[in-house]
């Protein structure tokens, strides 16, 4: 069975990874677990908040830590890497938004710095360890994946976005929209329904998300998506 | 009148030679240094001078090694001020003072030099014991009035040892309280009842107590929440005891609000009663408005997380007043963590040298931090602060 461990700074990026290793591994074969780390930078607390059976079917098992803030995710990588390396993990993913602690601009400084602090860690028997930025947050990938709107509701179509706030999903590079939960928000906003990041919609914008498109299609056009994914294929496969 | 610049030798030509190098100043200052990197030998070269300057300590009584400070003040202003002193052996061998462009004193080893005469408007001949110094011997309001602003410098500097009693193992003796604030020696920080009794008399009054209610406030803030502070008679001692007694000795105690009995000084935790003496001689170095530089070496030694954080953001709020210009060191990684990289210099340890890094002599060292996302602690723990992200490459994994 192999081991996959991955930190991401919240719940939506929590959820939507999940979802998204099922997709692409088939839910019969995963099995994924999630830990919630919270608290102080020095004190973290650690909390099992999902815990499924490893079966004779399970052929990959991945370790899903949210870290509950984006600039304790790799921190907690690199608390925790050593450890994971020891019980036969054998890569580490980190995934954090770029937004709003810095602008598109500093997306090259800012991945330099953070595989700088990967790379300085000492692990007896090394694993790869990788950070991906979702540029700016991962709403931008929600936004790329333009189809899931009509299902929201059927007025919400590119043209619909593009008259109304100026910018087209199914066109535009959504990663250089400033802050894309803000978008969300507009566009839902423009049939008389509300974005919010809390679990239950979080949970029904991700059962709508076409994968197929996702990982088929905006693989090629959406980077910081496609670096993501890539990652995924390389350990599943 | 602000310090900005300290340069500093003793030893020097010889193998117990050590310089401190980089030495910028700002407002806020916290000093970050591994173990006999120098941290304390930093604070304790300033003290030292501005006990010198204030007349609390004779040149004659000091370790007599060699010593070279150079001062800079209100470098952003016109008016620079620069101070120069040399001493060996326990006498000066050299004092300067500049303003701008002009120089106020030059004087030699054998005390003699020229000084300002502000009201002849000449350099004027003088003459000085060799091991006093002419900035606090030649004060004059009428022709010497440049020497007042680095006498008041000095006598209200502060220096606070955070990892020491502060005051807990002492009482005060009641009838031989000093009558009056000069016989208080504010610069001893065991004399915090002294000081408090004084603040209380000075500052509250029977309708308003600003002191008091200060040092309440400041207490929750940093997670001792008391409903009230007085001195009283130690319980351990009997009335029968001390009336005996020609004198009354008189003990601190505060009542927490969580609590039903009082505590006395001599019960409270050593981390409580250096948070509350600190707070005590800040708010009354505030409150009677003479407020300079305050140096507190090894900040938050002895208190837990949360704790040290507040005592951290409370003398932060302080500094940020402009007020009072505050110089802390530490190796504690929760007082690191707490305090924003822009105020810290990381000391380097070489031989005879203490080199420190700052965002002043190292500004994209410490901007380029950011991109890391590690805490504060890793800057100096990865020697992140040395060279920064280097010539490395992107190593893909």
């Amino acid at each position: 069975m192999k081991k996959l461990a991955i930190f991401v700074e919240g719940q939506t990026e929590q959820i939507f990874v999940e979802k998204l290793l099922k997709e692409i591994a088939g839910k019969n074969n995963i099995v994924i677990d999630i830990l919630l780390l919270s608290g102080k930078r020095h004190q973290r607390n650690i909390h099992l908040i999902e815990k499924n059976n490893i079966t004779t079917q399970t052929k990959f098992y991945v370790l899903i830590y949210n870290s509950s803030n984006d600039e304790q995710v790799v921190s907690d990588m690199r608390d925790q890497c050593i450890s994971l390396a020891a019980n036969g993990y054998e890569r580490i993913i980190g995934l954090r938004d770029v937004h709003p602690k810095f602008i598109y601009a500093d997306k090259p400084k800012l991945e330099r710095g953070l595989r700088h602090s990967l790379s300085q860690v000492l692990i007896p028997n090394p694993i790869p360890m990788n950070i991906i930025l979702a540029v700016m947050e991962i709403e931008s990938w929600f936004l790329s994946e333009w189809n899931h709107f009509k299902k929201v509701d059927t007025r919400l179509t590119p043209t619909k976005i593009q008259t109304e706030l100026g910018f087209n999903p199914e066109t535009d590079d959504m990663e250089t929209r400033p802050v894309p939960s803000e978008d969300m928000t507009q566009i839902y906003r423009l049939v008389g329904k509300s974005y919010s990041k809390n679990k239950s919609q979080v949970n029904s914008i991700v059962s709508i998300l076409d994968y197929e498109f996702l990982y088929l299609e905006l693989i090629n056009t959406v980077p910081s998506l496609g670096e993501f994914i890539n990652y995924i294929h390389l350990f599943i496969n | 009148m602000k310090l900005d610049l300290i340069s500093y030798c003793e030893n020097e030509n010889l193998s117990s030679a050590w310089r401190l190098e980089g030495c910028q100043l700002g407002d806020i200052n916290l000093i970050v240094g591994k173990n006999a990197s120098g941290k304390t030998r930093i604070l304790r070269s300033i003290n030292l001078l501005a006990d010198l300057l204030s007349g609390n300590r004779n040149l004659r009584r000091t370790d007599r090694k060699y010593k070279n400070w150079e001062l800079t003040f209100d470098s952003n202003t016109e008016n620079k001020k620069i101070y120069k002193l040399i001493t060996d052996n326990g006498v000066v061998l050299k004092e300067q003072y500049d303003i701008g462009e002009k120089n106020y004193l030059i004087r030699d080893t054998s005390g003699k030099g020229k000084i300002w005469a502000e009201k002849l408007q000449v350099q004027i001949d003088f003459q000085v014991p060799d091991d006093e110094l002419t900035a606090l011997k030649k004060i004059d309001a009428i022709q010497h009035p440049f020497f007042e602003e680095i006498y008041n410098w000095a006598s209200s500097l502060r220096y606070y040892q955070f990892g020491t009693y502060l005051g807990k193992t002492r009482f005060r003796i009641s009838d031989f309280m000093p009558k009056n604030r000069k016989k208080i020696d504010f610069k001893d920080t065991d004399q915090v009842i002294d000081i408090f009794k004084l603040g209380k008399e000075e500052l509250d009054t029977p309708f308003n107590t600003p002191f008091t209610e200060a040092v309440k406030s400041d207490m929750s803030k940093t997670g001792y929440s008391i409903d009230d502070i007085g001195t009283k008679i130690p319980s351990f001692l009997s009335n029968d005891e001390v009336d005996e007694k020609s004198f009354k000795p008189e003990f601190i105690f505060v009542q927490e609000n969580d609590l039903d009995v009082i505590t006395e000084q001599n019960l409270m935790s050593q981390g409580m009663f250096r948070t509350l003496s600190l707070i005590i001689q800040i708010n009354y170095l505030l409150l009677s408005s003479q407020p300079s530089c305050i140096l507190i070496d090894d900040i938050g030694e002895g208190l837990d997380f949360e704790r040290s954080q507040a005592m951290i953001n409370l003398l932060i709020d302080k500094a940020k007043t402009g007020l009072i210009q505050l110089i802390m060191t530490t190796n504690d990684r929760f007082i690191m963590n707490g305090v924003p990289l822009e105020y810290w210099s990381v000391i380097q340890r070489k031989p005879g040298l203490a080199k420190l890094h700052n965002i002043n002599n190292s500004p994209k060292i410490f901007d380029d931090f950011k991109f890391t996302g590690l805490n504060n602690f890793d800057f100096f723990a990865t020697d992140f602060y040395l060279e920064g992200f280097g010539q490395e490459e992107i190593i893909e994994q």
